[in-house]
């Protein structure tokens, strides 16, 4: 430890940590570093903002078995007007490590000199950045150090400005490129929950001194500002005159009277709610709109919770999703990018999150048209910000790129909500239903693919055995001149005669097989009737059946046509055992010579036509589902540019126009 | 509706296997029987052997 005095007030400092750059002097807020000879003064810094931070200087913790000690902090400013706190954790191995804390989060970062990141003109928004282990970068920004107080690792210039860039990665990986210096810095770490610090009661805020929510009064017109997040808080908007304030000072300052059309929100502000096992409050409400043939408007609530920090409840044609903040490192594209985009942003056709694909619906630029409450960013009516948002039913991806003072990229992942749900969770009631299909809203129907499919690959076995094992057996196989007599007492046909009656052989059936009779004959612009009876010589038990047999042909105009069947064909089910014989009728037409009768029976034969019924009474619910679901996502994308199912005699006539 | 389309499906098959098994078909027949008095007599419906090619049954 070192203790010397301020050069500039000369009041006691000390420099406990060895390798801490700069102390600023706690009476008159100088900067002093340490110097070879004597400590040297760089100036004065502002006093520190109050933010009602959860961490205190001076506090112990313990991070992954290794403790360290809160030795100081400096507070950044966003070209936003947001102000977040960069604290300074000295730990017991020797490293410095950074706390990043802004929006309720924090980012645990080390230095990392070993790593050599690109210029800062080589770095895109939303593109990987492959020196510093691929992550992406979501903003890139400038930030002037406006407070500080403590011991500091770094030699900085009070009001100096700072070029930044913030990366993210999967699994919260996060890190930034400092490029104040040269060659500039990077820093790696991750995000990590306040519990992770394991900070102990010096380091910590006392619970009981933990700002749950504060009321204010409206500068403009005196009435009640509630603030839900008050050290997170930047621009509060009064529910009564629209009165926009300032809060980033740490104080509430009156900025100006926001001209709007009142819109009431269905969810009171200050309304807690219950999603997903987490309370949260309803600090802000704001309404956005696009505009493509005419405006399409929706409502947003910003809601807050002390741990988890901001969500969004979204409310577009009545259909609700639950919103929260994805980081960009966690996000991959599949390369092929849209061509025309609002801002000029990059768009993908589909993106990545967590192994599920998300497919383009819309590209917009969407203007806050209403806003009331409390936000943590500096919103303004009017202001735009380029978006694409992506499906993936019933859930969402939302991609937003501001251009400006800073670039910066965000994603929100949305979850589909029942209005039911959310009376349910906010405690409300009479919230309207929606009329049309969402554009995140799950098809309702079921999902019989998998069934289906299982249904018909066992349909198929059962088909292959059976045909394996069907006998197949001939057990008649005769023909038959007509004109002939058929037996020794047979008397001769007489001319003219139209009919003839035959009894087949007698032959045997083994039963519990199906049959099936066959009659065939050479006629050619002719017919033969074959009335038949297949009669049980034991029983009398008989079956009837007729087997039509014609054929016709011709030539017309060229063209050669046939008509009809030399064979005929019929299938019985199975008989009794037993033994059996066939009488046949076969008539034909006059004039015409009798005809060739060939005749066969078979028993046990695989029939095809039932193997068709039961594949097509299987597949009549799923086809029916699949009509649904057809119509279902049609309208899905009906408000969409990237329908995949607008036709392409659609597309050409818009070419066309 | 996944269920009751599996209990349908199940069915299905059982009733393609039941159809297969016994030999089964929907073919329009007639069943019928061949009446005793028919039967009893000598040579049993054959005497239409001789007169059957004048379509008489």
């Amino acid at each position: 430890m070192t203790v010397t005095n301020c050069p500039s007030c000369g009041g006691q400092i000390q420099f406990a940590i060895g390798s801490s750059a700069v102390v600023v002097c706690e009476y008159c807020r100088s900067v002093v570093a340490r110097g070879d000879r004597k400590p040297e003064d760089l100036g004065k810094v502002a006093a520190i903002i109050e933010t009602d931070s959860r961490l205190r200087r001076g506090g112990t913790g313990r991070c992954r078995g290794v403790g360290f000690q809160l030795t100081g902090r400096t507070q950044m400013k966003h070209p936003s007007g947001g102000v977040w706190n960069e604290w300074y954790a000295a730990f017991d191995n020797g490293r410095w490590g950074w706390i990043a804390e802004a929006q309720g989060k924090f980012y645990l970062t080390f230095a990392s000199p070993k790593v050599k990141p690109p210029p800062i003109s080589a770095l895109r928004i939303g593109k990987a950045v492959p020196e510093v282990a691929g992550m992406v970068v979501y903003e890139i920004a400038e930030a002037e150090m406006v407070a500080a107080e403590g011991e500091i690792p770094w030699r900085f210039e009070p009001g100096g400005q700072y070029e930044y860039a913030d990366l993210s990665g999967e699994e919260g990986k996060f890190a930034t490129i400092d490029y104040s210096e040269e060659p500039p810095l990077v820093f790696a770490g991750r995000e990590v929950e306040f519990e992770e610090l394991g900070l102990d009661g010096s380091g910590a805020r006392p619970a009981e001194k933990q700002v749950k929510g504060i009321a204010l009064s409206c500068a403009n017109c005196g009435g009640r500002l509630d603030l839900v997040a008050p050290d997170q808080a930047e621009r509060v908007i009064c529910p009564n005159c629209g009165g926009a304030h300032d809060t980033t000072q740490g104080k509430l300052r009156f900025l100006h009277v926001l001209k709007r059309k009142k819109v009431e929100p269905q969810i009171p502000l200050g309304r807690r709610c219950k999603f997903y096992g987490d309370e949260y409050v309803v600090a802000g409400f704001m309404q956005r709109s696009v505009h493509f043939d005419i405006h399409y408007y929706w409502t947003e609530y910003l809601l807050y919770n002390e741990k988890r920090g901001f969500r969004w409840l979204v409310q577009s044609d009545d259909h609700w999703s639950f919103v929260r903040p994805v980081p960009a490192g966690e996000v991959t594209d599949s390369g092929e990018h849209v061509e025309e985009t609002p801002a000029n942003i990059e768009v993908a056709k589909t993106i990545s999150w967590r192994g599920k694909s998300f497919k383009i619906y819309q590209t917009a630029m969407a203007k806050v048209e209403f806003v009331v409450g409390e936000f943590y960013w500096r919103v303004e009516e009017g202001e735009e910000v380029a978006t694409a948002d992506y499906i993936a039913p019933p859930e969402g991806l939302s991609k937003e790129v501001t251009t400006g003072e800073s670039r910066e990229i965000n994603y929100s992942h949305a979850k589909y909500l029942t209005p039911e749900e959310v009376e349910e969770s906010a405690g409300v009631t009479g919230l309207p239903r929606p009329a049309g299909v969402g554009t995140m809203q799950p098809f309702p129907g079921p999902n019989l693919l998998l069934p289906w499919a299982w249904f018909v690959a066992a349909l198929f076995v059962l088909a292959i055995l059976f045909a394996v094992t069907s006998p197949n057996r001939v057990v008649l196989k005769e023909s038959y001149d007509l004109t002939a007599p058929l037996g020794t007492t047979d008397p001769e046909v007489p001319a003219g005669a139209t009919s003839r009656v035959i009894f087949t052989p007698s032959f045997e059936l083994t039963g519990r097989r199906n049959l099936v009779i066959e009659g065939s004959s050479a006629v050619s612009n002719s017919w033969v009737y074959v009335d038949g009876d297949l009669v049980n010589e034991g029983s009398g038990a008989l079956e009837t059946f007729d087997l039509p047999i014609e054929y016709y042909s011709g030539s017309d105009g060229g063209e050669s046509w046939s008509e009809g069947n030399q064979k005929r064909r019929v299938s019985l089910s199975s008989m009794p055992k037993g033994k059996y014989a066939l009488r046949l009728e076969a008539q034909w037409p006059p004039g015409a010579s009798p005809p060739f009768l060939h005749v066969q029976i078979r028993e046990g034969v695989f029939r095809i036509p039932h193997l068709i019924r039961a594949f097509l009474i299987l597949s009549i619910i799923p086809l029916i589902m699949l009509i649904r679901y057809l119509v279902w996502e049609s309208s899905r994308w009906a408000d969409s540019d990237f329908s995949p199912y607008k036709s392409a005699s659609a597309g050409d006539d818009e070419d066309d126009e | 509706m996944k269920k009751l389309y599996v209990a349908f499906g199940l069915l299905v098959l059982a009733v393609y296997g039941v159809v297969m098994w016994l030999g089964l078909d929907f073919h329009q027949t007639k069943r019928g029987k061949m009446p005793q008095s028919a039967r009893s007599r000598q040579g049993g419906y054959r005497s239409y052997w001789h007169t059957g090619y004048y379509g008489g049954k």
